[in-house]
């Protein structure tokens, strides 16, 4: 059993073993010595191979942030198997944000036909306004913000009925 | 007047840098805030908070009447307005004074004046301060922007007089871009600004930014602090700065502080402000706008002047003379400023949002952090994606930059993404340390700014972090015994 760590879009296979005093980590092709120890709150200290390194941790959900080597990382903790099954329901008929940002305007409303490419409604971020386009013709199904509402990256913005291909 | 409590109609990172000074100050404060900012460091440090309300949260931080009414039931008798916001704002100021509440910052007049871009940029030519080649009028249509561009010369730049902030202007290089950028500039103009007037000049590049920072009181002195270098800029949003400039020499620094306190005098000045120039490769320099507000970067004058800025606003409002002439200020070492933004730099700079879950503020002789945010802040796309300043001063401009980068490196904010690394990687370039640099540095490096790829070792590092914090990681079903490991399996 193993574990994937996904960081800048990759996925690297993880895998503790046994070792007489700890662990082992393996890592791609090679194993390291590691021991992670609290020093107080999020700082740790972090052996690997006989070399200490301060690292600053924090979780939320599957991400895990990490301060080190002068920067901060961000990884995703994953399940390989997890990961398989999730994407084989892909597919889905969801307008998610591209980036967070505030509704400006709406084009359209639950219940409307709309075609390739129609306005369905107008963000702003960055300072910046963006239109919103339909990328395949159908109904739509919701629409989950109202003018005005502001929406982290990666949320739903509109759904469209699923199979609707007129 | 005595000043005796002030209201600070901001919010963030510049409020909490205000209250700082009336502490120091034993003034009392009154903070303003939307219920997003609840929690805020600046709302916890004030003496006082109020709430706002609004149709959105930017919007309450606008409403002039809220703000009014918050300084009569507090009995605050001035306002901070900080920057951005309702710091340019001549209406504004005009109705604190008819209120009877002092603004703590230069008179309407003199917003109103430096807030257009033509009517400054006569005002400035007036008082002898030079300007950029190109017609100091607007131009009713497209045939006169032409025939204005055909006189100057292309590249040239068709502004928005109302404009600002790096919005409403464009480059043409030719007659046929003259006349379709004329268009759109003015129909940008319109719906940006409600103002569609637009006028031409030469497009100076490759250009810097430098800028003079200058102190007037209410009896007709003026003095300057120097200047500040701005021109490591993304967008038109500055990212870096300095003061000094490494680029221009003694003779260049002079004229341009005397250029910017005979401006500041023509329009009866008061307050801190700022003289825009911009500067080409052979140190001629020409007028840009007047800020008649604090700038962000104000701080990197303070290291190298002594002088708190906020302080000397204070004491001009309440009436008091500066105290003291050009040739008692002195100038020593070198500071450097980096914004901390929330966007990820490695894609495309979107903006970053969330909780930040662990903050931790870099320290050490010569590092100065302005920041409005702490641990367990929530980081919202509601405003403005500037979270903290890191200021470094040294002794020399080589000293500044190595302490901002150690600085940079210890600065821990995790569960948000910001620019720490980008700004690393900037203060680490060449061309950045050699001091060559201009406007469009940022564009023309992306690629050797762009983040490498950690090498193996690195990213042991940083997995084996994050794999060994995860509890579930080192339950015995992740563990794989050793004589399985042996054999080199790996697949499911």
């Amino acid at each position: 059993m193993k574990l994937e760590v996904k960081l800048h879009d990759k996925f690297l296979p993880v895998a503790l073993i046994h070792a007489l005093d700890g662990y082992r980590l393996r890592l791609a092709d090679s194993d390291y010595e590691a021991e992670l120890v609290q020093v107080e709150g999020p700082l740790h200290r972090l052996s690997l191979d006989g070399r200490d390194h301060e690292v600053w941790l924090a979780a939320k959900g599957a991400a895990v942030f990490v301060h080190a080597l002068g920067q901060s990382w961000e990884l995703e903790l994953l399940d390989p198997i997890d990961r398989a099954a999730d994407e084989r329901s892909e597919g889905d008929s969801t307008v998610r944000a591209p980036m967070p940002g505030v509704v400006v305007q709406l084009d359209v409303s639950a219940g409307e036909e709309v075609a390739k490419g129609q306005p369905l409604l107008v963000i702003e971020s960055m300072k910046l306004e963006t239109l919103i386009t339909a990328k395949e013709a159908g109904v739509v199904e919701t629409v989950h913000l109202c003018v005005g509402e502001s929406f982290d990256k990666n949320l739903p913005l509109v759904t469209m009925q699923e199979g609707e291909c007129p | 007047m005595t000043i005796e409590k002030v209201l600070i109609a901001n919010r963030g990172e510049i409020a909490v840098r205000v209250i700082r000074t009336l502490r120091k100050d034993g003034v009392a404060s009154v903070a303003l805030f939307h219920e997003l900012d609840r929690n805020s460091p600046y709302v916890l440090m004030a003496d006082e908070a109020v709430e706002l309300t609004g149709q959105s949260p930017v919007a309450s931080y606008l409403d002039i009447a809220q703000v009014i009414t918050a300084c009569k039931n507090t009995g605050a008798n001035a306002v901070h307005p900080g920057f951005g916001f309702l710091s340019e704002n001549a209406e504004f100021a005009r109705k604190l004074e008819a209120e009877g509440i002092i603004f703590i910052g230069p008179t309407p007049e003199a917003i109103a004046a430096m807030g257009d871009k033509v009517v400054s940029k006569k005002i400035a030519s007036e008082a002898g301060v030079s300007t950029v080649p190109g017609l100091i009028d607007c131009v009713a249509d497209a045939q006169r922007a032409v025939e204005v561009a055909a006189d100057i010369g292309y590249p040239v730049m068709l502004k928005a007089s109302a404009g600002g902030g790096g919005k409403g202007m464009r480059i043409a290089t030719n007659e046929e871009e003259c006349r379709e950028f004329f268009e759109r500039t003015t129909r940008e103009a319109k719906s940006g600004f409600g103002d569609g007037r637009i006028f031409v000049e030469k497009f100076v590049s490759p250009a810097r930014h430098i800028e003079i920072q200058v102190l007037a009181d209410a009896h007709g002195n003026v003095v300057h602090l120097g200047e500040r270098e701005c021109s490591i800029q993304r967008r038109h949003q500055k990212v870096i700065e300095e003061a000094p400039s490494p680029f221009i020499d003694e003779k260049t620094r002079m004229q341009m502080g005397a250029q910017a306190v005979s401006l500041a005098k023509s329009v009866g000045y008061r307050s801190a402000g700022t003289v825009e120039f911009i500067v080409d490769g052979e140190q001629n320099f020409y007028f840009l706008e007047m800020n008649t507000r604090l700038q962000v970067e104000h701080p990197v004058t303070e290291m190298v002047t002594g002088i708190d800025i906020v302080r000397e606003q204070l004491r001009i409002a309440s009436g008091e003379p500066l105290g003291y002439g050009q040739e008692q200020i002195d100038f020593r070492g070198h500071a450097v400023e980096c914004r901390i933004y929330a966007e990820n730099a490695d894609e495309g700079f979107t903006p970053a949002t969330g909780e930040l879950l662990v903050y931790r503020e870099p320290s050490g002789e010569g590092i100065r952090i302005d920041s409005g945010i702490t641990n367990g802040s929530e980081i919202s796309s509601a405003f403005d994606p500037m979270l903290a300043k890191l200021i470094a001063y040294g002794s020399d401009r080589a000293e500044a930059i190595s302490k901002a980068r150690v600085a940079l490196k210890e600065f821990v904010l995790l569960g948000v993404t910001t620019n720490t690394a980008y700004l690393e990687r900037v203060l680490a370039h060449e061309c950045f340390k050699a001091g060559d640099f201009h406007t469009g540095f940022l564009e023309e490096k992306v690629e050797a700014l762009t983040k490498k790829a950690p090498s193996c070792v690195e990213l042991a590092i940083v997995v084996a972090a994050a794999a060994l914090s995860d509890p579930g990681f080192t339950d015995s079903r992740y563990v794989t015994a050793p004589h399985l490991a042996a054999i080199g399996e790996w697949s499911n």
